[in-house]
């Protein structure tokens, strides 16, 4: 080997250290990063306007409709129509509704049809049957 | 007068014949509450798989099958759940009725070391509906056995029915406090499948997963892929055979462990019955998708 290893030794160990500063900057955290810890907050669902009608075959004593286990509309002695908007998510996989009627004592055969007109402004419609009370879930579409 | 008193012996006979109760012996702790509702007081039924057992894991005894030889009938899940059916056939002349091959079935992919295919799945019990028709062909067949008593058979079965409806309206209603987008349902057992189809969830069974798995391992890592992307809240377990993969499972996918589910028939005390069951499942699902 020509030349002293000391040296070269030396010629190494600055070049070492005038490669430190980069090195150090650059393994460095980015100052204006934020470390997010546990799961993100998910985004509540989005919400659309949806339309709806009751049509009954004989007068109702009451209705209530519940979406996700919440009341979304109530009504006693209901008219043979009536029409009632929702604002509630539509995704692709569909909505249900919890419709629950009661009619007078001794009706027999009564029936309740439900139609939704969703988001893009397809109709869909859904009967429930009862004597004196239905209590069914309905899935649209 | 000899006569007449052989004559009414004969007849007395008879009468103590056709008091006794049927004999039923049941293979699955769902048939077992079955035959007892639509029995009543006209069956004597053994459930020889207990609540709370694996019956994929059960294998019948001899004193199980002294019972069968003397059984007027027996019922079996079947679905090829019960591979220990030709023993029974062997001991017994009584009818052996798979009561789940009467059921509409659907395909399951079953795991055999290295290789795979599809065959049926016998966890039919977890739709209502395939309860109420399951009770329809139990009282076909004991009425079958004892026409005589058609009416009690029939009016047990219209009211242990008309118990499913509600116990069907109180799933349907509570099911449906979950959006439709949130059903996914990731278990480390495929048993699910009937209850997905009948109240419109996604089953992701966590495939192969067994007490051997280690954290970290390949398999393992392809799961959590999975369940990322999914975008699933919750993962469940039949029991907790691996806790320390479902562990690293539910933190790495940003999930959380939502339960253990009765997944292979009705549980111990007090969950020991169809509507327990229904009612712990359907509850530990909601509540930890929502």
């Amino acid at each position: 080997m020509r030349g002293s290893p000391v040296l070269r030794a030396l010629l190494v160990f600055v070049a070492l250290f005038a490669l430190a500063p980069l090195l150090w900057r650059i393994t460095q955290p980015d100052a204006s990063a934020r470390v997010v810890s546990g799961k993100p907050t998910p985004e509540p669902a989005k919400k659309s306007a949806v339309e709806g009608r009751l049509n009954f075959s004989t007068a109702a004593s009451r209705v209530t409709i519940q979406h996700l286990g919440k009341d979304v509309w109530s009504k006693a002695s209901p008219a043979a129509e009536e029409n009632f908007a929702l604002e509630i998510p539509w995704p692709k996989e569909g909505v249900e509704l919890h419709v629950v009627a009661a009619w007078p004592d001794g009706t027999r055969s009564a029936a309740m049809r439900v139609r939704l007109t969703s988001p893009d402004g397809d109709g869909h419609e859904r009967t429930v049957w009862g004597d004196a009370a239905a209590d069914e879930v309905l899935t649209f579409p | 007068m000899k006569r007449i008193a052989t004559f009414i012996l004969l007849l007395l006979c008879a009468a103590h014949v056709h008091a006794a109760k049927l004999r039923v012996s049941s293979f699955s702790s769902v048939l077992t509450e079955v035959a007892t509702e639509v029995g009543g007081d006209l069956v004597e039924v053994t459930g020889h798989v207990k609540p709370g057992t694996d019956p994929h894991e059960f294998e019948p005894r001899a004193a199980d099958l002294k019972a069968v030889s003397s059984a007027d009938i027996v019922l079996l899940s079947a679905k090829h759940l019960e591979g220990y059916v030709g023993k029974l056939r062997d001991v017994t002349q009584a009818a052996v009725v798979e009561v789940g091959a009467k059921l509409p079935s659907l395909k399951l992919t079953v795991q055999h070391g290295d290789h795979a295919h599809d065959g049926e799945d016998p966890h039919w019990w977890h739709s209502v509906k395939n309860i109420q028709r399951a009770s329809r062909y139990v009282r076909d067949e004991l009425t079958k056995l004892r026409p005589e008593s058609k009416a009690a058979f029939a009016a047990n079965c219209d009211r242990y029915v008309a118990k499913l409806d509600t116990l069907q309206r109180w799933v349907q209603a509570k099911v449906a406090e979950l959006p439709r987008d949130q059903r996914k349902l990731v278990t480390n057992h495929d048993a699910f499948g009937y209850f997905a189809k009948e109240y419109g969830f996604t089953v992701m069974p966590i495939a192969g997963l067994s007490k051997n798995d280690q954290p970290g391992s390949k398999k393992v890592a392809e799961i959590i892929g999975q369940i990322k992307k999914a975008g699933v809240k919750a993962v469940f377990s039949e029991d907790v055979a691996n806790p320390k993969v479902i562990q690293e499972v539910t933190r790495e996918a940003g999930a959380k462990f939502g339960g253990e589910l009765l997944s292979d028939g009705l549980g111990a005390k007090p969950r020991d019955s169809v509507e327990a069951m229904f009612r712990h499942n359907v509850t530990t699902i909601v509540e930890a998708l929502k």
